[in-house]
């Protein structure tokens, strides 16, 4: 009886399960497995793929311009990610300590990663432009002459840095989701023995929502690898090569020069990269991320 | 039971509206276009009048949804999923490399056939872009090569006489000079303005017009060419009227000021190099009193085009009866109903439309007969390499006011080093 009733409940899931199994197998998996072939063949997608082995794989690897935009991609990550993970945090902690109006701000500052990439994009190219814009004109108050950002070479990519903070919003969110979870009696025993804001900060509030910090770096990680509207819209990877981050390369190979092959050879280096530092930050998380379950599980 | 009757009835439906789906799109010509409403709306008409001209023929023109960037992916993947479209509309860089991968009609038996077409009756300078290897695999549907707007009225307070087409590049540098205006220090009028600096076909007009060029006529070799005296010549006295002379804007002055069109219009430029496409839309509605001329020569007179045509795909079943809708689309009926808005090559649609007695518009067609195919549409793979390192050598001189010589002669090496490197 009771095996009977488990197996139409198997059955039930499956067939519950199954719209997104079957997405996930046509749509997913099964595009990946494609690529992967195709990232060794030669493909202009005008005529079937011919097999070339690993050509493509070994053509990157002396592909002065791929190598490049590897670098561009890292730039853009790990300075970028670092600082909107802390820029986020310090906005979160700000929202946390707000008594009145929470809701109102939090929302405003939610607000800019509703709006649409390219929009946003046009609007930070106004932002940027070296004698008009908004940015420079500040820098100019403090008798800073600023820079040429996206029209110099030297400024460009940390100009799509800064214009990737427009998108804090949703770390702060959820940094205020975890800051909200952290049980008052914690900070309230602290006082007691003694401990300033400093500490409070250091022992309390970066351990317990330790969690919330490495989900928005795996994110902010993998999301920063797969950056393209940005530099696609504001410099089309230039100038002279400055922004052009893989993905935008990627994509140049396979529509620009319709090198569809070798453009599936790079998006399966950009997934290693991309899995490698995933990886990395999930074993390290055993190190510096803290589970309130840990003390639980122990306990028993 | 109910449930599998009506299952099985519904099978008979697909597979009926398959087949006949199937039939009827076997039957119609079908013509992809990447332009928005207006432009497809024109060639809408001209399929309509086809049909009428030609009953039993269907003629489908249509443009797919989403944007004209979108256009070629969305060819491409009807290619891959073996459903192309009969005759596309197909930008001046595709036509070599899908007549390369053999995807494209060879047209010239069709040209000569006994329904061909008389060369003579377009313009020269058109029709060579459609070419690949010397066949035609392409007609002309609009093009607009670069041109040189001013404004008469900026022109006449200065006494200055308007631009010839004898006008040199000395004349333009005078020019250019005299027509800028300074208060303090701040530029208040530019002497002329470039639509795009760091963009190949806005600067290989004055590279050939002083018998330069960026590669070797075949485009297999850069060194020679791009590192040559004539070349460095042309881009560094280009670059010393926006560096030194301060009378042509930056890319960033020129988007401060709202760009190129912009510029034109609101008389901050008092000349400025661009295509057709703001004439109509913005420069005549304003009603700016300005002229066209031919741009300035050096050693002789020179011109490129931006341009679009038509192919075919090899895989249409009944290909004279696509051509003959292809060779309407292009001859003097189609073109006549595009020449309208547009630039055309054929030389009864212009005269149909009065374009070459109108003084604007001739210039166009002036420099449209003697255009030259630049480098990079000339279909090889060292052009491909060549474009890529030339638009960044073009992007460090002048987005970073790097020497032109340097410039030059490290990209010519480093394209033909590329070139080696990829064994073509």
């Amino acid at each position: 009886m009771i095996k009977r009733l488990s197996r139409s409940n198997t059955l039930k899931f499956y067939l519950l399960v199954s719209p997104w199994l079957v997405g996930f197998v046509v749509f997913v998996a099964g595009p990946m497995v494609y690529s992967m072939y195709l990232s060794m063949t030669r493909y202009t997608m005008l005529n079937p793929p011919s097999w070339i082995g690993l050509a493509n794989y070994t053509n990157l690897l002396r592909d002065a311009r791929f190598l490049k935009s590897l670098r561009v991609t890292a730039t853009y990550t790990f300075v970028g990610v670092p600082l909107r993970l802390i820029f986020a945090f310090a906005i979160a902690l700000m929202l946390n300590n707000i008594r009145r109006g929470k809701d109102f701000i939090r929302t405003v500052y939610y607000l800019p990663s509703v709006v649409s990439g390219v929009a946003v994009v046009v609007l930070w190219r106004w932002l940027f432009n070296p004698e008009v814009g908004l940015v420079n004109h500040i820098l100019g108050w403090f008798g800073i002459q600023g820079p040429g950002w996206l029209y110099d070479p030297d400024w460009a990519l940390p100009a799509l840095i800064i214009m990737s903070l427009w998108g804090v919003g949703r770390d702060v969110v959820i940094f205020l989701a975890g800051l909200q979870g952290i049980g008052v009696q914690l900070y309230e025993a602290a006082r007691i023995d003694g401990a300033g804001g400093w500490q409070c900060l250091r022992y309390i509030t970066v351990p317990m929502i330790s969690p919330t910090i490495f989900f928005n770096l795996v994110m902010g990680i993998i999301g920063s690898f797969q950056v393209f509207t940005d530099a696609y819209v504001a410099t089309q990877g230039g100038p002279m090569d400055a922004t052009l981050v893989t993905v935008l390369y990627l994509y140049l190979q396979a529509f620009g020069n319709l090198r569809m092959g070798y453009a599936s050879a790079i998006a399966w280096v950009l997934f290693v990269i991309i899995m490698f530092f995933t990886l990395l930050i999930i074993r390290s998380s055993t190190v510096w991320v803290f589970y309130e379950t840990e003390i639980g599980g122990k306990k028993a | 039971m109910k449930v599998r009757r009506h299952a099985g009835l519904l099978v008979v439906v697909l597979l009926a509206s398959l087949v006949f789906g199937a039939g009827l799109a076997s039957a119609a010509i079908t013509l992809y276009s990447w332009e928005g409403v207006d432009g497809i709306s024109e060639q809408q008409q001209i399929a309509k009048n086809y049909m009428e001209a030609n009953p039993g023929v269907e003629v489908i023109a249509q443009s797919p949804p989403g944007t004209s960037a979108d256009y070629l992916q969305k060819v491409l993947t009807q290619v891959a999923a073996g459903s192309p479209p009969d005759i596309f509309q197909i930008g001046d860089g595709d036509v070599a490399p899908f007549a390369r991968e053999g995807r494209l009609t060879n047209l010239t038996p069709f040209v000569t056939g006994a329904n061909g077409i008389n060369e003579d009756d377009f313009f020269a300078g058109p029709l060579e872009y459609g070419k690949y290897n010397g066949e035609f695999f392409a007609i002309p549907k609009d093009f607009s090569p670069l041109v040189l707007y001013y404004n008469k009225d900026f022109f006449d307070e200065a006494g200055i006489e308007y631009p010839s087409d004898e006008w040199t590049w000395d004349d333009f540098e005078a020019a250019a000079k005299a027509l800028t205006q300074v208060s303090g220090n701040r530029v208040v009028r530019y002497g002329a303005t470039f639509g795009n600096l760091a963009e190949t076909r806005f600067m290989i007009p004055f590279i050939l017009a002083n018998n330069g060029d960026v590669m070797n006529p075949e485009a297999t070799r850069a060194t020679g060419y791009l590192d040559s005296d004539a070349t460095i010549e042309a881009i560094q006295r280009i670059a010393d009227l926006i560096r030194v002379d301060k009378v042509i804007p930056t890319k960033a002055t020129m988007e401060a000021l709202g760009g190129g069109d912009q510029m034109f219009v609101s008389g901050r430029t008092a000349m400025y190099f661009h295509g057709i496409w703001p004439m109509a839309t913005k420069f005549e509605p304003s009603g700016l009193n300005f002229g066209t001329a031919v741009l300035p020569k050096w050693k002789r007179h020179a011109s490129v085009l931006f341009w679009a045509g038509y192919a075919m795909f090899d895989t249409v079943q009944d290909k004279e009866k696509a051509w003959d809708v292809l060779k309407y689309f292009t001859g003097p009926e189609g073109q006549t109903i595009m020449a309208r808005t547009r630039m055309t090559a054929n030389k009864q649609a212009a005269e149909n439309v009065g374009a070459l007695d109108d003084p604007r518009l001739v210039t166009f067609y002036k420099l449209a007969d003697y255009a030259e195919v630049p480098f990079d549409l000339k279909g090889t793979p060292e052009g491909v390499i060549g474009r890529e390192y030339f638009v960044r050598a073009l992007e460090e001189i002048f987005f970073t006011d790097a020497d032109v010589r340097e410039v030059f002669t490290r990209t010519a090496k480093e394209i033909d080093d590329e070139i080696a490197r990829q064994n073509l």
